[in-house]
Parts: structure tokens; C-alpha cells; sequence
């Protein structure tokens, strides 16, 4: 009921918001809107070999200036019945000694380049499998203050420290532990290359504790998580016609967890690069290869709604040092009028080596070799034109 | 000893003098081109747009960040054209910068008659945004960016008015030159590409008949290109013109069709070799239509 009436309030505010920021400083306002049809032939799900058809996301973005200072970004988005905040957060643009920014609110962390961005924006579709099974579903998403000055040096180069609630560590487990703050980092420097290219590199770091639960559900095992980053983006883009993007990252993870209510540790890694080709201006076409560790298990992944819902109770690739996932996915796309419609085809191929099934939640999982998922995507967006970000 | 000591710091302090340039990022390179002529020696320009890209659709680049960060004068084209621009400059943390929008006191061509969507194309809301192409027009940028200097660098206010009444007379000199080579362009009807040309055709008697886009910013369709071969077959249009960053697969279907001529114009400054600044931009566009 509540849950409902807040999605009545937050709809009515959207659709009053333009006749009342007209008269105001106008906010832009944009909703998206994800739409997936796929086939798969994951074995054991009842929609194997179906066309399957689902509105993936919808995302509401409330973008503007708050003053000459500040600005803020609000992104509700539904996945299914109910709407979510997404983003929400305040900037401190300018006006503060040392060329410092400050953020505050909820928002994606600055860990690696592509954490920061949203879905729909990428042409391989859905997150990278490396993210998910280190980050989590969404990404790495928190709650907290983040400052970043630019260094003076003679190119642009930022440096940027956020402290953050922990949840998103706290929370990913199987029992949801009880947070602690924890501190994440990224010093990135962006090059131009030639006439037409430019490049940006990274690395990052995260470390952060939080009060892990036992099986017996008791308090107070302090675990320790400890992840880095390397990014690096390049991108050639000699006229509007034409434009090739080569980007990668690779993650490396070390954590505590519990095993039979001891206090054990966990070392892997996992990361992704692609290919991009924008071509005739409004197509674009390319691969991407994506390696995660853990198996990337079906029943847990809400994204392709492969079975009957099941409780999300598969330990995530952070803690699972045996087995990896390796996945390729080609795509091809189309925007009509830029990003106001886009149709994007792709194909992913997964890859499960199980060396240790004792580490998987769902023992179906060890019969399962690889999958394969065909999927069409259309996205549309109403609103401002986006600025082209590199 | 000390004398010579006095003398060396003298001389440091005259260098640091000589290098503290008013640092001017414009969006493009027109407006790079009066700035210029309007600061003399006293300023460093630089445009974010290169003379034979579109300006409609510029990456906001960090390195473009990178140099409003430093600068004292930011001076955009306004109208919406440059509104890149915006997340360029917060991009930069400068909170001391000036922005100057050029398009103050513009008489401005185009504006919207009714309530504007997206189904229209991508059609500028706040009127047509190409108003450097009218010469007149010059001089109004001029006095935009000289507010903007005097702003950031009241000291050398007495230069920059005379360097703006010196940018006038050539202006004014080169319009009569122009407006003769203009002579034998009256009436003459064109298709554009983009609607990039209303005020340059105003100023020089030119008609612009039709675009090559079936609404602005929108890529040409095969119907549409089908409605301009007709109407260049009827009105006997002999030039296609086009910008430098359009694609001429269709300008070239309709030149074939047709018997036209595709024209690329520099809407620019250094959008054609020989458009080296602003006054050389019209001299450009003018030759290049004349065939010579
Ligand atoms: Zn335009």
C-alpha cells in the first residue's frame, strides 16, 4: 500500500513537474524506457527456446541546477511494478577552494570508468557479468559524500575520494551484515591521442569493512574487503560518421568471509574489454568478452526472469575462487534519431568452468556447460538531448 | 650588484606581465577569429569546435575542461546551438570565469511560431542559432566579447575599444567589397543541407529553396531526397550546397538527378582552406558560389 502510494506520488510529481519548472529554473526532464525481447537455451528453465518478452527498465531522470553552484541528479527507475531511486545527488560545481567538487547523496561510485554510467548508454546491452559478480546486480551503489579536485598538472587529471555508507557491502551478503563505513578512490588522466583519438585511464581502490552474520544468523565477525581497478578507455572519432571506442577494466578482489562459521579470505578477479565501431553516423557494431569468477547462475539472475523466482541465494563470484564464467557477446546497432531510439540485436554466449561445485548455492548448475541468449532491444528516450560524453 | 639584481627582477616581472594573457575559450572558431581581433596581443583564443566539424554535436571532452579551467573568458554562440558547452564549463570548476553569450542583441531569424517537439526534428528552439553567417551580425559579436574583455580586464579597456572600431571599419569596407561580389549572386536559389544559411542568404540576397534533411537534424530519406529532386528539376536550382561535415551521399543523388552541382561551403572559419578568419570566411563563401 505504501509502496503503492509512493509510486502515485513520485508519478504525479513527474507529470506536474514541467508545467511548475517553466515558471521556475527548469529542471530537464527525461524518461527511458528498455525494451527487451530474447530467446534463450538455458536448460532447466521453463522459458527455454520461448520468446520472452519483457519491459526491462523504465528510468525517470529529473536533471538541473540547483543555483550557480550546485546541480542535481534524481533517477528513479522501475523494473517492474515499483519505482526505485536509482541516483539522487547533490554537486557542488564550483566556488570551492582547490577546484574541489562535492557530491552527496545516493549515486554510482566513481570505481572504474564504466560503474558510473547507466545501462541503456551501452551497446552491449546489459552489465557486464565481471561487475555484477564483484559489484553487485546494480553495479557499486552507495550512499555517501564524495569530494574530487582536479590536479595540477598540465592535462586533466582527477582525483577522487568518496566515504560511503558500506551498504553495498554490507548488504550483498547472504545474512545482511550490519555496515560500517568504507572509502573508495579513483585517480584517473585523460589524454588526447592524435588528431582525433583521446584516452582515459584509471585505477581505483575500495576498502571497507562490515559486521558479517554466521549461518546461525549471530553478529559481530568483522570482515574486511579489500578491491582495485585498472580502466582504460580509448576512442577514435574522426567525424560524426564514423567513431571506434576500445575500453576495458579489470577488477581484483580480496575479501573475508565466513565458511562454517570460520573467518576465511578470498583472492580472484574478473574484468571485461570491448569493441565498438559507430559507422554511417547512426550504426555501430562490436563484441565484448567478459570474464567473472563464480558461475553465473540463472536462477539468481533476475534480469532474464529465467525461471520461477527464486530466492537470490547463490554466493556472488566475490567469494568463489574455483569456478569462472566466460562470456562473449557480439551486438549490432541502430539509432533513429540519436539516442531517442535505439534498436540494438545481440547474441552472449556463456561459458561455466566448475572446478569446485561444493561452492555453488543450486547444484543444478554443475550439469550446465554453457548457454546462449538471443536478444532484441529497443530503447527510447523523451527529453532534452543528452551532451556526447566521452 | 644589486642594481643588476633589481634589473633581473625587473625583467621577471615584465615576463610574468607579458605572459598574463586573458586566456579565451570560444565554442567555435568564428567566434575565436573576433576575439582575436578584438584582443590583440593582449589575449590568448581558443575554439573547442574546429572550423569543419559541427558545432551542433561536440564531445564534451575532460580536455576541453581541461582549458576552461584556466581560461578568463568563455564566449558561446547561445540559441541553444552550444549547449555542450554548459557541461564543458562546469566540467572546469571555474568559478571565476566570464561567459559571454554571443547571440545578445541578435535580431534573430527563425524563431518558433508555435509550441516546438520533437516531432518536428531537432529544430532550435530558440530560433535560428547560424547568425555569425550574417556579416552584420559581426560586428554585434564584437560587442559582445569586448563587454566580456573590458569585464575581465578593465585595465586594457581604452585597446580593446580601439581594436573594436579598427574591426569595424575593415567590416564595414569589406561589406561594400562583398556586397559586389554579392551583385551577380541576387536571387540565385540554392538547397542546403542543414537550414545553416537564413542569414547569410538575407544578407546577400541569396533564396534558400529547401534542405537536403527532411527536418532538422533528421538524416535524408529517400522520400524526402525524392521531393528535392522535383523541386530542383522545377526551379532550376544549380546548386546543392553543404556543409563540410555532411555526408554527400544524398546531395550526390540529387546532383545526379538533377544536373546541380554539390557546393561544400565553410560555415566556418577554417572550414575551407582560404577561410582563415572571419573576414576571409565571407570572402570564401561568396567566391566559392560565384564558381570562381
Ligand atoms: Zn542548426
Amino acid at each position: 500500500m505504501l509502496k503503492h502510494l509512493a509510486t502515485i506520488c513520485l508519478l504525479s510529481l513527474v507529470f506536474f513537474m514541467p508545467q511548475v519548472t517553466l515558471a521556475l529554473a527548469p529542471a530537464d526532464l527525461s524518461a527511458i524506457g528498455d525494451f527487451r525481447a530474447f530467446t534463450h537455451n538455458i536448460e532447466g528453465s521453463p522459458k527455454k527456446n520461448n520468446l520472452n518478452l519483457k519491459m526491462q527498465e523504465l528510468e525517470i531522470a529529473i536533471q538541473g541546477y540547483l543555483n550557480p553552484y550546485a546541480k542535481a541528479d534524481v533517477f528513479v527507475s522501475s523494473g517492474g511494478d515499483n519505482f526505485e531511486i536509482e541516483e539522487a545527488s547533490a554537486t557542488i560545481l564550483r566556488g570551492l577552494p582547490v577546484n574541489l567538487n562535492i557530491k552527496v547523496g545516493q549515486y554510482l561510485v566513481d570505481f572504474g570508468k564504466l560503474n558510473q554510467g547507466h545501462p541503456h548508454g551501452w551497446s552491449f546491452v546489459d552489465r557486464p557479468i565481471s561487475h555484477r559478480m564483484l559489484l553487485g546486480a546494480d553495479g557499486l551503489k552507495d550512499v555517501g559524500i564524495g569530494v574530487s579536485t582536479l590536479l595540477p598538472i598540465g592535462v586533466y587529471s582527477k582525483l577522487s575520494l568518496n566515504v560511503l555508507s558500506g551498504r553495498s557491502l554490507a548488504w550483498e551478503d547472504e545474512e545482511r551484515g550490519t555496515e560500517k563505513p568504507m572509502g573508495v578512490g579513483r585517480w584517473s588522466v585523460f589524454l588526447p591521442v592524435g588528431e582525433h583519438g583521446n584516452m582515459d585511464a584509471g585505477i581505483s581502490g575500495l576498502y571497507g569493512t562490515y559486521l558479517g552474520k554466521d549461518a546461525a544468523g549471530a553478529d559481530g565477525h568483522n570482515l574486511k574487503a579489500t578491491m582495485a581497478v585498472v580502466d582504460v578507455k580509448y576512442k577514435y572519432h574522426p567525424s560524426d560518421y564514423t567513431s571506434l571506442v576500445l575500453q576495458g577494466e579489470w577488477l581484483l578482489n580480496h575479501r573475508q568471509l565466513l565458511r562454517d562459521s570460520a573467518v576465511t579470505s578470498v583472492s580472484n578477479g574478473g574484468g571485461f574489454a570491448f569493441v565498438d565501431y559507430g559507422f554511417h553516423k547512426r550504426f555501430n557494431a562490436g563484441m565484448l568478452i567478459d570474464y567473472a569468477p563464480g558461475v553465473f547462475d540463472y536462477q539468481a539472475d533476475d534480469l532474464y526472469e529465467t525461471g520461477p523466482e527464486e530466492d537470490n541465494n547463490t554466493p556472488l563470484g566475490r567469494f568463489d575462487n574455483q569456478n569462472s564464467t566466460l562470456s562473449l557477446t557480439g551486438f549490432v546497432g541502430f539509432g533513429l534519431v540519436e539516442e531517442t531510439t535505439l534498436i540494438r540485436l545481440y547474441g552472449r554466449y556463456m561459458k561455466f568452468n566448475i572446478d569446485d561445485p561444493q561452492l555453488l548455492a543450486n547444484p543444478e548448475m554443475t550439469s550446465k556447460k554453457s548457454q546462449f541468449l538471443l536478444g532484441l532491444q529497443v530503447i527510447f528516450t523523451m527529453g532534452p538531448h543528452k551532451p556526447h560524453e566521452f | 650588484m644589486s642594481k643588476y639584481l633589481v634589473s633581473i627582477a625587473f625583467v621577471l616581472l615584465l615576463s610574468t606581465v607579458a605572459l598574463a594573457k586573458v586566456a579565451i575559450v570560444t565554442s567555435t572558431t568564428d567566434l575565436r577569429s573576433i576575439a582575436e581581433m578584438i584582443g590583440g596581443d593582449l589575449v590568448t583564443v581558443e575554439s573547442l569546435n574546429k572550423g569543419a566539424s559541427n558545432p551542433h554535436s561536440v564531445e564534451t571532452l575532460p580536455s576541453y575542461m581541461f582549458k576552461v579551467s584556466k581560461a578568463n573568458l568563455y564566449c558561446k554562440i547561445g540559441l541553444d546551438l552550444d549547449s555542450w558547452a554548459a557541461p564543458i564549463i562546469d566540467g572546469s570548476r571555474n568559478g571565476k570565469l566570464v561567459v559571454v553569450d554571443c547571440s545578445q542583441n541578435v535580431p534573430v531569424l527563425g524563431k518558433p511560431t508555435q509550441k516546438v517537439d520533437a516531432s518536428m526534428g531537432d529544430v532550435h528552439p530558440l530560433g535560428n542559432p547560424h547568425y555569425w553567417l550574417d556579416p552584420n551580425n559581426g560586428l554585434i559579436i564584437a560587442d559582445n566579447i569586448l563587454d566580456g574583455l573590458i569585464t575581465v580586464d578593465p585595465a586594457n579597456a581604452e585597446t580593446y575599444r580601439k581594436n573594436r572600431d579598427a574591426f569595424a571599419t575593415k567590416l564595414s569596407e569589406k561589406l561594400t567589397e562583398w556586397k559586389g561580389l554579392a551583385a551577380k549572386l541576387q536571387g540565385t536559389e540554392i538547397v542546403t543541407y542543414h537550414d545553416s544559411w537564413p542569414y547569410f542568404a538575407n544578407a546577400f540576397g541569396i533564396k534558400v529553396d529547401g534542405f537536403v534533411e527532411p527536418r532538422p537534424g533528421i538524416e535524408p530519406t529517400p522520400s524526402h531526397t525524392a521531393e528535392i529532386i522535383e523541386l530542383v528539376k522545377k526551379r532550376q536550382i544549380k546548386m546543392i550546397c553543404i556543409e563540410p561535415y555532411f555526408s554527400d551521399r544524398a546531395p550526390k543523388t540529387i546532383a545526379r538527378e538533377t544536373g546541380a552541382q554539390v557546393v561544400v561551403l565553410p560555415p566556418s572559419v577554417g572550414g575551407a582552406p582560404g577561410a582563415n578568419d572571419y573576414l576571409s570566411l565571407f570572402d570564401t563563401i561568396l567566391k566559392t558560389l560565384a564558381g570562381d
